[in-house]
């Protein structure tokens, strides 16, 4: 290569990496005002539940997630129960002489109404008559007992199902349910309401909600006698619920929208009483399966179907259940956190360097040309790929492409350190150690892609995303080893005379003495 | 002799790993993995208070309230948040907020309600919190555990390690593949098992992590040694174990200079890290280590049984071909 060619190369892919370095990680402010911000790539990094950062706007908050408690009926908390209480106090204290003796009883009532649970520093407290089956109660019946855990049950079914990373649910004071969603996935207003619903399914069709005419099930039927099933599916960009009815079902459908050409029907598919799915048709619906679109999302579609599924097969509950006490949290391994993975990151590519240049001395060049475009490519993927997002699995993902990426250059600059010490010329090394290597290269790289790309296929959540990274990171590393790697090579080499070749990659040739 | 060795050698470390293996699946049967560190199991202290607490100075006493509260009941916390509620119909965060004190599993109930009818006298009416509604609750908290992601994750590595091997048996030929294959099926296994044994407190989410990365540095490890031992192949000039031995003292630096490599990665963001990351990226370390050993020790032993047999068969074959002689006696 000459030289005038490559220091156009070098020029440009320098300025490529300065550009790439620059938007990865520099936030600011400017405009009137500083009224515009951008957000470095590194800032908008989807972040998990456990890894958390601010953006450069100083509002938004990436990463972290949501929690929300459930409270069954009959169930309120002792803070609901303590303003309650003092309002009613409050009232009894400010009413007039006539009113007083009605207020103090209502106090009393209110008392005598709930019980402290576990004890009177509780920090639940229970409706005797709902919980407790009298007045007087002062135990948890057993109905509600197993109320309780057939909704938990169904609670488990329906976050476990969503197959996101990060969720989780907790038995709160025996007879509340905690649940945390990750922020990352832009549905959890939907996923925490929805997935409170409990009750089982049913349809039906009128002029709203409240008032429709529901499905009339015959004894010794079920809903199930008439829907198989819901599921989420996609067709591009739109995204469905899918509701999988039997023939008894779709005779049910024609039924109601057999005059919808003339007058539109709207038709309701409720878990308990609500009405999770509204759908206006204007034709007669006669199919096995009904797959119904809206503003759905990826997610919002999997959240419908499953809570609907979830109804129709789940154990059944009687209780209904209030979302409550919900919290922004922050990085769950403490905000801390994402600085030093970026602190650690950073030592980690100075040591790297260190022992490229000390080894290779200039070489270290091409090594670090072809690092820093693979580094600042896997975080655009990261960001710009909607299945990946920064948390432990992606950070490990990283280390193990990069370390792949160091390994394979390091294997190269190795074979054709050999091929120069038998005293072939630099060109000719360079040429004999990437044939040697190639194949092995291009095996190590292929079958790390495979491995990768089945993880992310078949796992789920942290085992998915890591698959889909390492399998990115391999092919990147791969191309650059074999092919970036070996032109920042031959263009930096155009630089020294044919003399200092060899010192300038820290080669060294066996010169044999023929005397 | 040597012969005599390599077997025995070899029985030892089938031994070894056996052992570890099924203690480790037997512990993981009875006890599960130590998954401390998600903190699903125990208690904790919400003291919730509305934008009328002074953020400045007030906050901060708050915060010394609490925790007097609990170190006059003997209460040690393990995590302090400071958190913004969320309206739950528009998920927007609100004014109000809560400060949150994780405890551990064993906390006592009684010492948790002393403390939160301490702090809820503390900053009742007629104190200088009155106006902020503060309020403080212990909750007991209790997991519950998804299974899904363990066993979908035991599938794809299975598979993936399959898919992988599959190529390098192509590649590389059958001994080197099935020994590969034995590789990476071992490591992915014995990390997790002495995860199980050493009851070292991970993540939920982390044991088949450790597995997949135990099967990629696997994989690495073995076509380093893979890729020598068939370059003596196809010279065919000596035997298979011959072979399988020189290339495992040829590839020793190679293969430890590769570990050392992704282990270093490993070590510097788990030693650098906060607290939880180091926790979920640390264990790691010893899907790096694993490798090592059955690339080194356990794997060729395989490959060398594999091939040594593969060569039996041919030499039986080409012993027992008597095709041509047929042919000229007949001809005759």
């Amino acid at each position: 290569m000459s030289k005038v060619k490559s220091a156009v190369a070098l020029t440009l892919i320098t300025i490529l990496i300065l550009g790439m370095c620059f938007m990865c990680t520099v936030s600011f402010s400017y405009g009137t005002d500083r009224m515009y911000t951008f957000n470095s790539v590194v800032s908008m990094l989807t972040k998990d539940a456990k890894l958390g950062g601010q953006l450069a706007d100083g509002e938004n908050y990436l990463g972290g997630g949501y929690t929300a408690v459930y409270y069954p009926e009959g169930v309120i908390s002792a803070q609901q129960y303590e303003d309650d209480l003092n309002a009613l106090k409050e009232t009894a204290a400010n009413a007039a002489a006539a009113d007083k003796a009605e207020a103090e009883e209502a106090v009393g009532k209110y008392e005598a109404k709930y019980i402290r649970y576990p004890d009177a520093n509780g920090p639940i407290c229970l409706e005797k008559e709902t919980v407790c089956g009298s007045e007087n109660g002062t135990e948890v019946t057993e109905e509600f007992k197993k109320n309780f855990q057939n909704a938990v049950s169904q609670f488990r079914t329906r976050y476990e199902g969503l197959h996101l990373e990060d969720v989780k649910l907790q038995i709160a004071d025996d007879y509340t349910v905690a649940v945390t969603v990750p922020a990352y996935t832009g549905a959890q207003g939907v996923i925490l309401t929805q997935f409170a619903y409990t009750g089982a399914f049913n349809m039906g069709y009128g002029s709203d909600a409240a008032s429709a005419t529901k499905l009339t099930l015959a004894k010794g039927e079920t809903v199930r006698d008439y829907v198989k099933g819901a599921h989420a599916s996609f067709n591009g960009s739109t995204y469905f619920v899918v509701i999988d009815l039997t023939d008894a079902g779709r005779q049910v459908i024609a039924d109601w929208t057999a005059s919808a050409a003339e007058t539109a029907v709207t038709m309701y598919f409720y878990v308990g009483d609500n009405a999770l799915i509204s759908l206006s048709v204007n034709e007669t619906i006669d199919e096995n399966t009904l797959g119904i679109s809206g503003s759905y999302t990826d997610e919002t579609s999997k959240v419908v179907a499953l809570a609907m599924d979830t109804a129709l097969r789940g154990a059944e509950t009687d209780l209904t259940f209030r979302v409550e006490d919900v919290v922004r949290t922050h990085a769950g391994f403490s905000d801390l956190a994402l600085t030093l993975i970026y602190v650690s990151a950073g030592l980690l590519i100075l040591g790297m360097l260190a022992f490229f240049f000390l080894r290779y001395r200039g070489l270290g060049l091409a090594h670090l040309y072809t690092f820093l475009i693979w580094f600042f490519l896997m975080l655009f993927i990261v960001w710009g790929v909607p299945q990946l997002h920064l948390g432990i699995e992606t950070l490990l993902a990283l280390i193990l492409g990069g370390a792949l990426l160091a390994v394979s250059d390091v294997m190269t600059y190795e074979a054709a350190r050999k091929e120069y010490a038998m005293g072939r010329t630099m060109a000719s090394a360079v040429k004999a150690g990437y044939k040697k290597c190639f194949w092995r290269l291009f095996d190590l790289h292929i079958a790390v892609a495979v491995l990768g790309v089945l993880l992310f296929a078949i796992g789920l959540t942290e085992l998915s995303v890591f698959g889909l990274t390492l399998c990115i990171g391999a092919v990147l590393s791969g191309l650059g080893s074999l092919f970036v790697s070996r032109f920042h090579w031959a263009a930096f080499l155009s630089f020294v005379s044919r003399d200092g070749k060899g010192k300038f990659c820290n080669f060294k040739q066996e010169v044999e003495d023929d005397d | 002799m040597t012969k005599f060795k390599g077997n025995k050698l070899f029985a030892l470390l089938l031994a070894v790993s056996s052992v570890v293996i099924i203690a480790g699946i037997i512990l993981y049967a009875v006890l599960g993995f130590n998954t401390a560190n998600d903190k699903f199991n125990g208690y904790r202290v919400d003291v919730n208070y509305n934008v009328l607490i002074d953020l400045n100075k007030q906050e901060e006493d708050l915060g010394k309230v609490c925790e007097d509260a609990f170190a006059q009941n003997g209460l040690h916390f393990t995590e302090k948040q400071v958190l913004n509620s969320v309206d739950s119909s528009s998920m927007n965060e609100t004014v109000d907020k809560l400060i949150t004190y994780t405890f551990g599993a064993g906390t006592s109930e009684e010492a948790l309600g002393k403390a939160v009818a301490a702090i809820n006298a503390a900053v009742g009416s007629g104190t200088e919190y009155a106006d902020a509604e503060v309020f403080a609750r212990w909750h007991g908290l209790e997991g519950e555990r998804f299974y899904d992601p363990a066993w979908r994750g035991a599938i794809a590595i299975a598979v993936a390690v399959l898919v992988a091997l599959g190529y390098i048996t192509a590649r590389y030929g059958v001994s080197l593949g099935v020994a590969g294959l034995a590789c990476c099926a071992h490591d992915a296994l014995f990390t997790v098992a002495l995860l199980a044994i050493v009851r070292f407190p991970v993540y939920t989410f982390t044991p088949v992590l450790y597995a997949s990365v135990a099967a990629f540095m696997s994989v690495v490890l073995w076509l380093i040694l893979a890729s020598k031992c068939k370059e003596g192949f196809k010279a065919g000039e000596k035997k298979g174990e011959e072979i399988v031995r020189s290339a495992v003292k040829e590839c020793r630096k190679s293969v430890l200079f590769t570990a050392l490599a992704f282990g270093a990665g490993i070590l510097v963001v788990g030693a650098i890290a906060a607290g939880g990351t180091a926790l979920a990226v640390l264990p790691a370390i010893l899907a790096v280590a694993v490798p090592i050993y059955s690339t080194l020790f356990l794997g060729p032993e395989v490959a060398i049984a594999i091939r040594t047999a593969i060569e039996k068969r041919r030499e039986q074959k080409k012993g027992g071909y008597t095709g041509k002689k047929k042919a000229e006696n007949q001809a005759e």
